[in-house]
């Protein structure tokens, strides 16, 4: 692996062909190596269309998108996905759904094994191996999900919204076990989220996304040791800060699109 | 039906047990025999009064006596064998072919769209059309039968296929794609094993589809051994009863298939897939 | 009680969606036509020249409608659901009509016997019935004069039909699949309705076994017979005689005039296949044909039997019933 940033999004802007406006304009920013960057907003900012073309999934209408020292022209071993619904494949057991990607990148069988394995007990599900996704809870799937990325030990971790369907202990819980999984491992992560606190709590760098059209409005630094408390006092302060540029914005959002609709009704 | 009609007082949880199953076991028996004991009471009713000719509509008890003599003095059984090695074969190669052709070409949009409408096209023409050709390619015999029931299962199963590929989460196969899967690992891995549940329904249709070809092609090709060639010779020569004994033979071979097969395969598919509740 | 009447419903129901399928079925009395049934198969000569000429200006008053088959069970199975009037066809069909509904058919009259020519594939050496042993025979339909006549040549040879536990396949190829199927050496022997055998021949697809064919005519069987349905003999005997008349004469011009009838089988085949067969062909098929309209109570006695032995009777076939009853 060269030096450099983890990943550099550079001028990427995309607009979706029935809609009128960007969904994203061209935004840039740098991950570096074994950051935690989150992208926070309210929906329609743009944040998952900007995930999806550092995955390699959407392609950007212009600008440039380059992770690990490489252009992005599709999803690659070195990036990770992890879905908000886990997206785990139903048929598959927990042990052959951590095995999926290094089955399709051919890995060795008895490697493969050993992988799927030590990717489970990071995330303490070695004795669920047997199991289908269906038998778990929601909780379970996601970490089983994360496990599925962890595997492929990917210099990035690519994580879209992974906790919002699961309820608030659950996601505490989580929450914990990302901070300490991300510790033990440090990949590059970009998590995109709108619970604010999470992100505050996750990140060392948090880049507020407002919508129509998506962009970033600010970025914040979170410069706190770890592991972190979620009540530590410098955490609710940022949410605030937070919350009050997002409300401005969202406001702002809102009065532009009455003045577009008042347009065109005339 | 009620066998703890009293009960004793030590064991009068057991017996009420072993009751309620009874009575589960009755109801169930109503449930799925009434229509058919209706029928057939009506069906009775109606040759016992002398309503009907009996040459328009046998008697039941003579339709089961034909039965009897077909499997005794025609060896039904080997018209029977015949026909569902011939339905199971044709409809084994019909659901493969078709869920490949799917599989294959459903991956890319210019291929789907050049086969697909040509086979939905196809599938508006009987199969039974095609039987002259098959009889000029595999001759006159059990193998045109074979190919003209393997090409009615091939058509619905291909469109089956490509429809349940449409059906397949998009999560999932991004999910595949960003795991790094492409091509034929892809759909041999991910698109082929997402799309059983929604398969299973499509065998079904394909299984009936495959009946409704292998007897036409049956009754024409008489040949070889064949529910259907036996089908034929009750028509021509006016024997109503021998056609009725072999429907009821066609009858039951679909409702066993039915129960024994195709409701387990479902049932298992959907535990294995998680598609009922999570329990 | 809601679901004892729901209950009753469904009987009420169900009772009367089988009596609509069982009860159809035509209405007695005069008719208003004549409707008759024939086969494209040139021992129906006689009946297919009279629809352009005897029956043309109708029948004791009523016109007549002709209907062409494409097999004898399915104009049996039309005269007995009350579609037709009369048919011309063969005894095979008529005799397991009569053993199915005693009654309802009535013999009006003979059309023509013989006729029948066994023919086998160049290269298998079939010359006799003993020759058939473990070969693939075609028929042209279960039932039809050709099969109950096959099955009599096997029973005197002391063969079976594999159907019967015997070694010889009887195998039912239609007329428009044989020459294909004789090609494809699917069959090794044939016996076809006149002219189809006999074509054969002509194309090279097979060879005549004389020897077979000169058993067959010894047997007199009947070729063609003239059957109506009893409740039209009883409710129109005016126009029932005129057509046992009008046949006498058609079979009369038939045996006189053999040009005529293969003039009149050809236009039919054209018009409803678009071929035609060489007027030699047809000739040749027709050599063996004897139209009469007179029935060897022998030859129809062996049909009779040969249906009994092949399991094709649903019942007795009244002595009665073996002879025209033309009034």
């Amino acid at each position: 692996m060269s030096d450099g940033p983890a990943l550099r999004v550079s001028g990427a802007c995309k607009t979706y062909e029935r809609s009128d406006q960007a969904a994203l304009l061209p935004t840039s920013f740098q991950v570096e190596r074994g950051e935690f960057v989150s992208l926070v907003g309210p929906s329609g900012c743009g944040k998952s269309t900007l995930l999806g073309m550092i995955a390699g999934l959407i392609a950007p209408d212009s600008g440039s998108v380059e992770a690990l020292g490489e252009p992005v022209t599709g999803p690659g071993a070195g990036r990770a996905m992890v879905f908000q619904d886990a997206a785990l494949f139903p048929w598959l057991t927990v042990f052959h759904n951590v095995e999926y990607g290094l089955r399709a990148h051919r890995v060795p069988k008895a490697e493969r094994r050993e992988r799927v394995q030590d990717a489970l007990r990071l995330v303490h599900l070695d004795d669920v191996a047997s199991r289908h996704p269906h038998e778990l809870s929601g909780g379970m799937r996601q970490r089983v999900s994360i496990a599925r990325a962890l595997v492929m030990r990917p210099g990035i971790l690519l994580m879209d919204e992974p906790f919002s369907a699961l309820d608030a202990q659950t996601r505490t819980i989580l929450t914990d076990e990302l901070q300490r999984i991300w510790l033990e491992t440090r990949p590059a992560v970009v998590f995109v989220t709108h619970n604010l606190i999470e992100a505050a709590f996750l990140s060392d760098t948090v880049h507020l996304l407002s919508s129509g059209p998506g962009r970033i409005v600010k970025t914040y630094d979170v410069d706190l040791p770890r592991p972190r408390d979620e009540a530590h006092p410098a955490l609710l302060e940022l949410r605030h800060d937070m919350l009050d540029r997002l409300r401005a914005e969202v406001g702002g959002a809102i009065a532009r699109r009455a003045q577009i609709a008042e347009v065109t009704a005339l | 039906m009620s066998a703890a009609g009293g009960g004793g007082t030590g064991s009068a949880g057991r017996l009420t047990r072993a009751s309620h199953r009874a009575r589960a076991l009755a109801l169930e028996v109503f449930r799925k025999g009434w229509f058919v004991t209706l029928v057939l009471l009506v069906w009775w009713l109606i040759t016992a009064a002398g309503w009907v000719d009996p040459y328009k509509l046998p008697a039941p008890g003579d339709v089961l006596s034909t039965l009897g003599t077909l499997f005794t003095e025609r060896a039904l059984m080997s018209d029977l064998g015949a026909t569902l090695l011939r339905l199971v074969e044709g409809w084994a190669i019909g659901v493969v072919a078709g869920v490949l052709l799917g599989l294959l070409t459903g991956g890319s949009r210019t291929l789907e769209d050049g086969i697909r409408p040509v086979i939905a096209g196809l599938q508006s023409v009987p199969t039974i059309a095609f039987l002259p050709l098959a009889i000029l390619w595999f001759g006159f015999s059990g193998t045109a039968v074979l190919a003209v029931t393997a090409f009615g299962t091939f058509k619905p199963m291909a469109l089956a296929t490509y429809g349940a590929m449409h059906q397949v989460s998009p999560t999932l196969l991004m999910a595949g794609r960003a795991l790094g899967a492409r091509g034929l690992f892809m759909q041999r891995t991910l698109m082929f094993p997402a799309i059983v549940p929604s398969l299973v329904t499509g065998l079904k249709m394909g299984w009936s589809f495959a009946w409704r070809a292998l007897m036409a092609a049956e009754i024409i090709v008489t040949g070889a051994a064949g529910l259907g060639g036996v089908l034929e010779l009750g028509r021509e020569i006016g024997a109503i009863d021998v056609v009725m004994a072999v429907i009821l033979v066609i009858l039951v071979v679909g409702i066993v298939t039915e129960q024994l097969f195709f409701t387990r395969l479902e049932r298992w598919v959907n535990r294995r897939w998680g598609l009922v509740g999570a329990r | 009680m809601r679901a004892s009447h729901r209950f009753a419903a469904a009987v009420a129901a169900a009772a009367a969606v089988v009596l609509l399928l069982a009860g159809c079925g035509g209405g007695g009395g005069p008719a208003d036509a004549v409707r008759i049934g024939m086969l494209l198969n040139i021992t129906q000569g006689p009946g297919l020249i009279a629809v352009e000429s005897e029956f043309t200006h109708g029948l004791a008053g009523l016109p007549v409608e002709d209907y062409l088959f494409a097999q004898g069970p399915d104009a049996a199975s039309a005269l007995l659901s009350g579609s037709l009037d009369a048919a011309y066809i063969g005894p095979g069909p008529y005799v397991l009509a009569e053993s199915r509904a005693p009654g309802r058919l009535r013999l009006l009259s003979g059309v023509a016997t013989g006729g029948q020519a066994m023919v086998a594939r160049p290269g298998t050496g079939i010359r006799s019935v003993a020759d058939l042993q473990g070969r693939r025979v075609a028929v042209p339909g279960n039932g039809n004069t050709q099969d109950l006549t096959l099955r009599l040549l096997l029973d005197r040879a002391g063969l079976r039909a594999a159907d019967q536990g015997g070694t010889v396949e009887v195998v039912v190829i239609s007329n428009a699949a044989l020459a294909e199927a004789m090609r494809q050496g699917v069959v090794d022997a044939a016996l076809a309705s006149p002219p189809f055998g006999t074509r054969l021949v002509a194309e090279g697809l097979a060879v005549p076994v004389p020897s077979i064919d000169a058993v067959i005519a010894s047997w007199r069987i009947p070729a063609t017979v003239l059957v109506a349905t009893e409740e039209f003999v009883r409710a129109n005997p005016a126009a029932t005689d005129a057509l046992v008349t009008a046949n006498a004469q058609a079979v009369d011009r038939a045996r006189r005039d053999p040009a005529t009838v293969a003039r009149r089988f050809n236009d039919l085949l054209a018009e409803s296949t678009g071929s035609r067969i060489s007027t030699d062909v047809l000739l040749a098929a027709l050599t063996g044909l004897q139209p009469g309209t007179g029935i060897d109570a022998v030859g129809m006695e062996r049909i009779v039997f040969a249906a009994d032995v092949a399991g094709y009777l649903g019942g007795p076939v009244a002595p009665a019933a073996r002879v025209p009853r033309p009034m």
